[in-house]
């Protein structure tokens, strides 16, 4: 017996070895968890792993994770490649993620967009048309010229591929970073321009850069149609006669004149690059700032995805190279951007920079001490705590400002922090509606066959997936989702997964309690499903005192109990 | 420890929550049965999230600066005249018939203090009460519900939407319901629905999550209550519109009718920051005020008998540059206008300040309608005025103003 164990503790060992290797490259020493001093064993800091580095535990996880080690465990999911054969699954009936950004624009066009178009060809008549003639001409063009309606990529593949990713994917941290820098850099569907753009936003730009480095994160979304329409800088231009003596070196004269900006101009993304993307709202920049960022940035728009505009560019491109820069879906424009000199920051941007002023703009905010604590901060708010302690953040911005915006480094930071293990037994962080459902489903195991009723809970508890409409993105502090009417919601949800009635989602329950209608038993074993290593025996005890009504389904009332309980709507 | 066992000898009907005066609520409501119930007056306020540019809803039609300044955005054809200066935004037409009954006022030039320009900031300085307040606990509708000076209903300070706003945030118990139709425990018989709930109503009391100990409290409470209201069956004097806000007001109109000790309620109109292409009689802009103006007014129709108990107001975080920019639309400015509404309101007249001209040297920071007009006068002025809270109070309403209030209400 002994020497089959260590025959197969070898290959595992081995084999993770094999597939670590490259992330522990990256890793400059090994990483070392105190979770000990902090008084946990190795299973307690798995399952508060789970909980903040991943969207809470399945069966079986914590003793998996317990066995490889948690420090191995985290080094995996800060490499972020295992691979994800089962969710790769999952995710292939969500046509539009094989389609290039651009492909997914023109295959799934918005309704109107396609009915002014058929209206403008003489395809139909939007006047003289009833809306089901309308419709059906609308499917029928679709079928002819292989497109595919908008609201399988806005209602079915954008919303679904995120709630499969989360249940499903292997790298665990790269989905929550992906979640929280969505967050970060929002842009929402409520965006008529913006919204076709957004799962190649998420997909294309998000996702491969959560755990690399800011700057490459703030430059891609600066870049992003879906980040420029969203914050109008697609349209923003400068005015064509701009005196250079109205620019912005303030000396003297009024600095009120140089806050009016020029006709053209659209101050939109540059204040919120400013306030929300880097600085920070009191991160000690003005609004003269953002006007000359504005102007920095104007000439920063959209590559057309339609074929006859994007034939057209390309020959404006092709006649005059030098004045334009072309980076796929982006399009910097030498003829709209103000090459005035500028002021920004007490910095001097020289006249005629180019798409390099904006792009030194970006360098600037990037190194900003300001930017590096507010990042720090949002990061330490969401793995550790609404409130997180002054010292530990001042770690973060260290790590962040020595290796210039090294997002896992920080995150190596943080894990390592005694301040993150000092959270476990507290278990402070209110889950969001989409953790708790998501949290709920991976307990159970559950087979989600269908995204949509789950997405519309999610929606109803008020975490509507991309709808996030102002550019703050979704609060992450408790009292954004602690409110009665919230709370029984997710209470019913609980209830409808206990009694099997959310639709399009199916769990083993037989195999869980084995059929058992001893109380007791059924609290404990579902208490430690689905809060596992926590101080549970509180719970237990009302579960089985409070049960409603003892002569029905207690299996189904007790997991009710426990879905529905305060403890499992914090993580 | 609180137990099911005690609940259901308590009657089953109320918990034992103990209210502001330490007496357990439901030995109140059995004193309150005994006095005749006077009906309460109701706030009813509606959040314009976007910065809503107050000069293109009541638009000072003569003024050829505006006119100059925004060549594609001011326009004449259909303004609906108010006063000789003002003129209100065709898609605002169902409210103009209560501006001329006297019942609708508009105070222009409405602002705060502090001038940022962020929504986010503007929204929460407007929403606690507390310009230039970073760290405030509670928002000014929370802190107002607490100084109604009597017993406050589970019901009481209700946001018809899934999320808590600002405002709301504090001690006095809130609750936000996303839909009266989907508020309640989803259980299909009704007797164990009423076993589950208690069951959970334990489960939160011995929690050591105090933070959801009082959500829970609240919750189960006001679950109960709109359990005996017939939501669905409810039929409305008139048809609402189609969206969002008309399908909210609706809801706090039955709620107002059904005397369930509704006070102070809320909810948005989103959509209002027209960066791009803003539009003149049609467009953006004359979507959003179509949507609003048809809501309210549907709304003021269907209260019936009860507009007498209620006052309507809106608020946004701040107005509109007066030039437009580079994409037919308008950038974040200062001062706006807002809309109370109420039988007892100083209605059928423009308040507030606004310079004769709106030429550059009359404008903030050279581009933007001043504020002439502190937010806080104006809700102090309503909020007083109607729910009666005494001017003694605003000290506790708004810290840190000592204005006058704007007299609103007669």
């Amino acid at each position: 017996m002994a020497i089959t164990r260590r025959y197969k503790l070898n290959i595992r060992f081995v084999l993770t070895l094999l597939v670590i290797l490259p992330t522990i490259a990256f890793a400059t020493s090994p990483i070392v968890l105190p979770y000990e001093k902090a008084g946990l064993n190795k299973k307690e800091a798995a399952a508060f792993l789970l909980d903040r580095f991943a969207y809470g535990a399945r069966a079986g996880d914590v003793d998996r994770v317990a066995a490889l080690s948690p420090e191995l465990w985290v080094t995996q999911q800060l490499g972020g490649s295992l691979p994800d054969g089962v969710l790769e699954k999952r995710l292939a009936k969500f046509e539009s993620l094989a389609l290039s950004a651009q492909e997914i624009v023109l295959t799934y066009p918005r309704d109107n967009v396609l009915r002014n178009y058929m209206h403008k060809e003489g395809l139909l008549d939007l006047e003289k048309m009833s809306r089901d003639e309308i419709r059906e001409k609308l499917q029928a063009y679709r079928e002819e010229h292989g497109l595919r309606p908008h609201r399988e990529l806005m209602g079915r593949d954008l919303p679904g591929q995120r709630l499969y990713r989360a249940l499903y994917g292997e790298n665990q941290l790269s989905e929550v970073l992906t979640e929280f820098w969505f967050n970060h850099f929002n842009v929402a569907l409520q965006d008529g321009k913006a919204r076709s753009w957004i799962l190649s936003y998420e997909r294309d730009i998000i996702r491969p850069n959560a755990l690399g480095k800011f700057r490459d994160l703030l430059g891609a979304t600066a870049k992003h149609p879906a980040m420029l329409h969203y914050l109008d800088n697609a349209q923003s231009q400068a005015e064509p006669k701009i005196s250079v003596d109205e620019g912005m070196m303030g000396g003297e004269g009024n600095m009120m004149a140089t806050a009016r900006p020029k006709r053209g101009l659209n101050e939109n993304y540059a204040r919120e690059l400013l306030e929300l993307h880097t600085l920070g709202v009191d991160g000690g920049y003005t609004q003269d700032d953002v006007v000359a960022v504005a102007r920095a940035f104007t000439g920063w728009t959209v590559f057309p995805a339609e074929k006859k505009n994007a034939q057209r560019t390309a020959k404006q491109i092709e006649r005059r190279p030098r004045g334009f820069v072309h980076e796929g879906n982006f399009l910097f424009r030498r003829g709209s951007h103000d090459q005035n000199e500028k002021m920004i920051l007490g910095q001097v941007f020289p006249a005629r920079g180019g798409i390099e002023e904006g792009e030194r703009i970006l360098d600037v905010l990037a190194k900003h001490p300001s930017t590096a604590r507010f990042i720090s901060t949002k990061l330490a708010r969401w793995f550790v705590a609404d409130d997180p302690p002054a010292g530990f953040i001042d770690r973060l911005v260290d790590t962040f400002e020595e290796t210039e915006g090294d997002i896992r480094a920080v995150m190596v930071t943080l894990v390592q922090a005694p301040e993150f293990w000092a959270e476990a037994r507290r278990r402070g962080k209110m889950k969001s509606p989409f953790v708790f459902a998501v949290s709920a489903l991976r307990g159970l195991g559950a087979d989600v066959r269908n995204p949509q009723p789950v997405l519309r809970w999610v929606d109803r508890m008020g975490q509507k997936l991309y709808a996030a409409l102002p550019p703050t993105g979704y609060a992450d502090q408790a009292a954004t989702w602690a409110n009665a009417g919230a709370l029984i919601t997710r209470v019913n949800f609980g209830l409808g997964l206990a009694v099997g009635k959310v639709k399009g989602v199916t769990y083993d329950a037989s195999a869980m309690n084995g059929d058992s209608a001893d109380i007791e038993k059924l609290a404990r074993m579902y208490a430690a499903l689905l809060l596992p290593e926590r101080d549970t025996k509180a719970l237990i005890q009302l579960v089985i005192d409070e049960m409603p009504d003892a002569t029905k389904r207690q299996d189904v009332q007790a997991l009710a109990m426990i879905l529905g309980s305060p403890d499992f709507q914090y993580r | 420890m609180w137990t099911r066992r005690g609940l259901l000898k308590s009657g089953g009907l109320a918990l034992f929550a103990t209210s502001l005066g330490g007496l357990p609520v439901f030995l109140n409501r059995a004193a309150q049965a005994a006095t005749p119930k006077a009906r309460r007056k109701v706030l009813v306020t509606i959040f314009q999230r976007g910065a809503m540019d107050g000069l293109m809803a009541v638009t000072p039609m003569g003024d050829e600066a505006l006119h100059r300044l925004r060549p594609n955005l001011f326009f004449r054809d259909g303004l609906i005249d108010l006063d000789g200066r003002f003129s209100l935004h065709p898609s605002f037409s169902d409210l103009a018939p209560l501006f001329r009954e006297g019942r609708l006022a508009v105070v222009h030039g409405v602002g705060s203090p502090d001038t940022t320009r962020s929504h986010f900031d503007a929204q929460d300085y407007m929403e606690t009460g507390r310009p230039g307040e970073k760290s405030a606990s509670s928002g000014w509708l929370n802190r107002a519900s607490g100084l109604l000076g009597h017993e406050g209903a589970p019901l009481r300070t209700v946001a018809m939407q899934s999320k808590l706003p600002r405002t709301m945030a504090g001690e006095v118990p809130a609750l936000a319901i996303d839909d009266l139709n989907t508020f309640g425990i989803q259980v299909p018989n009704k007797e164990m629905a009423r076993k589950t709930k208690s069951s959970f109503e334990v489960l939160y009391k011995n929690s050591r999550y105090h933070l959801l100990q009082g959500v829970g409290d609240t919750g189960f409470e006001a679950l109960e209550m709109v359990s005996r209201l017939d939501v669905k069956g409810y039929q409305s004097a008139v048809d609402y519109p189609n969206g969002p806000l008309g399908r909210r007001l609706k809801q706090i109109a039955l709620l107002i009718k059904s005397d369930v000790g509704l006070e102070v309620a809320f909810t948005e109109s989103e959509g209002w920051d027209t960066h791009l292409q803003q539009g003149t009689k049609t467009g953006t802009f004359a979507q959003r005020a179509s949507e609003l103006s048809k809501a309210v007014a549907a709304f003021w129709e269907d209260l019936g008998t009860f507009q007498d108990d209620v006052v309507v107001m809106t608020m946004t975080e701040f107005g509109r540059t007066v030039h437009q920019n580079g994409s037919m639309g308008t950038d974040h400015g200062r001062g706006s206008c807002l809309f109370v509404l109420g039988n007892g309101v100083l209605g059928g007249k423009v308040h507030g300040e606004m310079p004769e001209k709106l030429e550059k040297d009359a404008l903030e920071d050279g581009r933007d309608l001043p504020v002439t007009t502190d937010f806080r006068a104006v809700f102090a002025g309503v909020a007083g005025g109607h729910l009666g809270i005494g001017r003694g109070k605003d000290g506790v309403l708004f810290p840190g103003w000592d204005g006058d209030r704007l007299v609103l209400v007669k």
